[in-house]
């Protein structure tokens, strides 16, 4: 009896021991082969894996801009130049050819990991009322093959894809009534462009990343967004301003 | 037999053991009186010093014993929040230099005496003040030959604690920052670190301690180039977010002012020269549709006063009447914050009976409170002065010579008794500000200005907190210019 308790016992344990012997996928983007990921620059507004822009909130006399990609290679550093290569997805751009700029050879230098890649995009009759799209996607060649794509907490950091679009027109700002913030929601209310543009006429601030509800700026926005509307409403007692949904334009009154 | 045997032997076995606990408890210790010992800190819990100057404590130590073999231990700390604890000194006696930064801190003092190894602890709230700063004390605006310039007279008549030196500190504004003020002197607020001073021609804040101008007038704009001209600036309320300039009002987040007010309505307003804070709404009265208007906490947004309270009184919302003077105070109420909200004293001119005078009185919470007919107070038509009590209804008002009293009913909010408070202006001397020491409200600053002799005069009068009657001349400072504003700067 005793012996057949321990030769059970024998069985589940090897099992359970076996398990560990599972074979290890490895991902495949580490098998030697050297790959490339491309990300934006926070600063110009990029988010993970693409980045809106808007000329809307700058001077009319600016008519492009200089937007930056970041290129990285994934494996080690090499003691010479290597070109990589960088196409246009059509399926899924709209960007007109004499709406952007860009280089057509790409390198990444010897001994490094990493490139700049510019692309002008410009201002066109089109964007005053639509928006541009350009899509590039890391194409393999014999130096690299696309890079995997890379998340923190579900959220794209970089990858094979890099997603541009910009307008003229005004964009919402992240800062309006994302978390944690909703700054400019407590204070505006509801998102428009007219009340946005309202913001840039009223008081010139463009950026609103740093405004935070109940503090100066925040204040001061919305006082210098309450006299201008009301300085409109007033020199126009019969059409009280509306926006591009037709609806009046009103703020919250505390 | 056997039974009753078992019974006996219970009985004394349990009888035995009940006696054996009535056992004196002898202890193993031993009684001793403890000498007395104490600190004594009467008059001297509170002290403040220069930074890097010499603090001197001598306590009075009650010992029955041998003074020879105490020990003590001087440390001093951070009053509020983190920090380290510093050993100043092992003497008997505190004599020395705090090089600790401006602020609050704790003095403690620990005696042993080592016998019977007790302790005795003592704990002193010490200031240290920046260097070269001027200490508590009552601020007067002053006008030489126009210019305007800051004295502050301190004195512990008025200020309680110990080191309060009885000092005058002459021209702070010119000798800290050698600039010369020009205009009329208006206000002199306190706001937290510093102190606004409102003139005709200028706002501006100045350090509290070290009187160095911080900003000027467009500085107190969130964006400077928002700032309007100066108009007769006329009004900084006590909270900082609103100020008078002209007619106008502007209004911003309590630290910079963003836009003049905005009547939703289109009415429009035209602002008496008196603002009311509350804690979180204050209010203004309009002179051109006679009416209160409420403005929110940091909106631009001019509102009707809702709380109308008591409208047989009179209807805040339209009272037919111009403010000529105007002031705070009783009753404080208790916001939902808890906050201290003082009400609005006025006194009014009838838009029509324009000979007609009135004192009416508004709470942010309660809605009107008063509503008196004063036409019949003594020369209440050229009164130019006008201060509220903070503890009972009453207020004082002056023509220059003589300060009256308007002491109000409150509970039916439509009659009032008037009468000499108790000063009147000796000789040539014409009143020129009349402020009460808030908040213990038992004392009445008074300036004069003598033309004959340029001199002006500082009174500091005894006031019955709850009357209103000035029983005493306490103190007379002299040698001023022009007083034409005055102040309380309590450290």
């Amino acid at each position: 009896m005793y012996r057949c308790k321990l030769i059970i016992s024998s069985f589940f344990l090897s099992l359970f021991i076996f398990f560990g012997c599972k074979k290890n996928e490895q991902d495949p983007f580490f098998n030697g082969a050297t790959a490339l990921s491309i990300s934006g620059d926070a600063k110009q507004g990029a988010v993970g894996d693409s980045l809106i822009f808007s000329f809307g909130v700058l001077n009319s006399d600016v008519t492009d801009t200089l937007i930056k990609l970041h290129v990285r290679a994934i494996g080690a550093p090499v003691d010479k130049d290597r070109q990589f290569v960088l196409s246009v997805n059509p399926q899924l751009s709209d960007a007109q050819s004499d709406e952007y700029e860009i280089e057509k050879n790409f390198i990444i230098p010897a001994n490094s990991l990493s490139a700049i890649v510019p692309i002008r995009i410009k201002r066109s009759a089109r964007t005053e009322s639509a928006s541009a799209t350009l899509v590039m996607d890391v194409s393999v060649n014999e130096n690299f093959i696309p890079g995997p794509k890379l998340e923190i907490v579900g959220q794209p950091t970089s990858g094979p894809r890099f997603t541009l679009r910009w307008t003229s027109q005004l964009t919402k700002p992240a800062a309006w009534d994302d978390f944690p913030y909703a700054a400019l929601y407590f204070c505006l209310g509801e998102y428009s462009k007219t009340k946005h543009q309202i913001i840039i006429d009223a008081t010139g601030i463009t950026t609103y990343d740093d405004v935070m509800a109940v503090s100066d700026r925040w204040y001061y926005i919305y006082n210098k967004c309450l006299e201008w509307l009301n300085t409109y409403n007033q020199a126009h007692p019969d059409a009280p301003l509306r926006d591009e949904n037709g609806d009046i334009v009103e703020f919250p009154i505390f | 037999m056997k039974k009753t045997t078992c019974y006996i032997c219970f009985l004394l076995l349990a009888g035995t053991i009940l006696f054996s606990r009535c056992k004196k408890d002898n202890g193993n210790y031993n009684y001793i009186e403890l000498p007395a010992f104490s600190i004594d800190t009467t008059g001297v819990g509170r002290v403040s010093v220069e930074q890097n100057a010499t603090l001197a404590l001598a306590p009075k130590i009650t010992f029955e014993g041998d003074h020879s073999t105490l020990s003590f231990l001087w440390r001093i700390y951070l009053a509020s929040g983190r920090g380290v604890i510093d050993t100043l000194s092992t003497a008997d006696k505190l004599e020395e230099i705090i090089a600790n930064a401006p602020g609050s801190y704790f003095i403690e003092l620990q005696v042993k005496e080592p016998k019977n190894g007790i302790t005795a602890l003592a704990v002193y709230n010490l200031t240290v003040q920046e260097q070269d700063a001027v200490p508590s004390g009552w601020l007067v605006f002053e006008n030489k030959d126009g210019i305007l310039d800051l004295s502050l007279v301190s004195s512990n008549t008025f200020i309680s604690g110990s080191n309060v030196p009885e000092l005058v500190y002459r021209d702070l504004l010119y000798t800290r920052n050698l600039e010369n003020l020009s205009g009329t002197a208006r206000q002199i607020q306190r706001k937290n670190s510093e102190i606004i001073l409102l003139t005709t021609d200028d706002m501006l804040a100045v350090g509290a301690s070290n009187f160095k101008i911080n900003r000027h007038f467009n500085q107190f704009f969130f964006n400077a180039s928002d700032a309007p001209f100066v108009k007769d600036a006329k009004s900084y309320i006590n909270n900082g977010k609103a100020f008078v300039n002209g007619t106008d009002v502007y209004r911003g987040s309590g630290n910079f002012f963003n836009s003049k007010i905005i009547s939703l309505d289109s009415k429009g307003y035209e602002a008496a020269p008196y603002l009311i804070a509350g804690s979180y709404n204050d209010f203004f009265y309009d002179q051109l549709n006679g009416r209160y208007i409420l403005m929110s906490e940091g909106s631009i947004v001019g509102r009707p006063f809702t709380k109308k309270g008591d409208l047989s009184l009179f209807n805040p919302e339209n009272t037919g009447r111009k403010m000529l003077l105007g002031g705070q105070g009783y009753p404080i109420v208790s916001d939902y914050y808890e906050e201290l909200v003082l009400s609005s004293w006025g006194i009014f001119t009838d838009k029509v009976e324009t000979d007609r005078r009135y004192l009416m009185i508004l709470n942010e919470d309660n809605g009107a409170l008063a509503n008196v007919d004063v036409s019949s107070a003594p020369n209440i038509r050229e009164a130019d002065l006008f201060s509220v009590g903070n503890l009972n209804s009453f207020a004082l008002y002056s023509d220059g010579q003589t300060i009256r009293k308007i002491q109000v009913d409150m509970v039916k909010g439509t009659t009032a008794i008037f009468g000499d408070a108790g000063f009147i202006s000796p000789g040539q001397e014409v009143i020129t500000a009349m402020e009460i020491y808030k908040p213990s409200n038992q004392f009445l600053f008074v300036a004069t200005w003598n033309e004959l002799t340029k001199e002006g005069k500082l009174y500091l009068i005894r006031m019955n907190e709850v009357s209103g009657d000035l029983t005493e001349i306490v103190k007379v400072w002299t040698g001023f210019g022009k007083i034409e504003a005055m102040g309380s700067k309590i450290n």
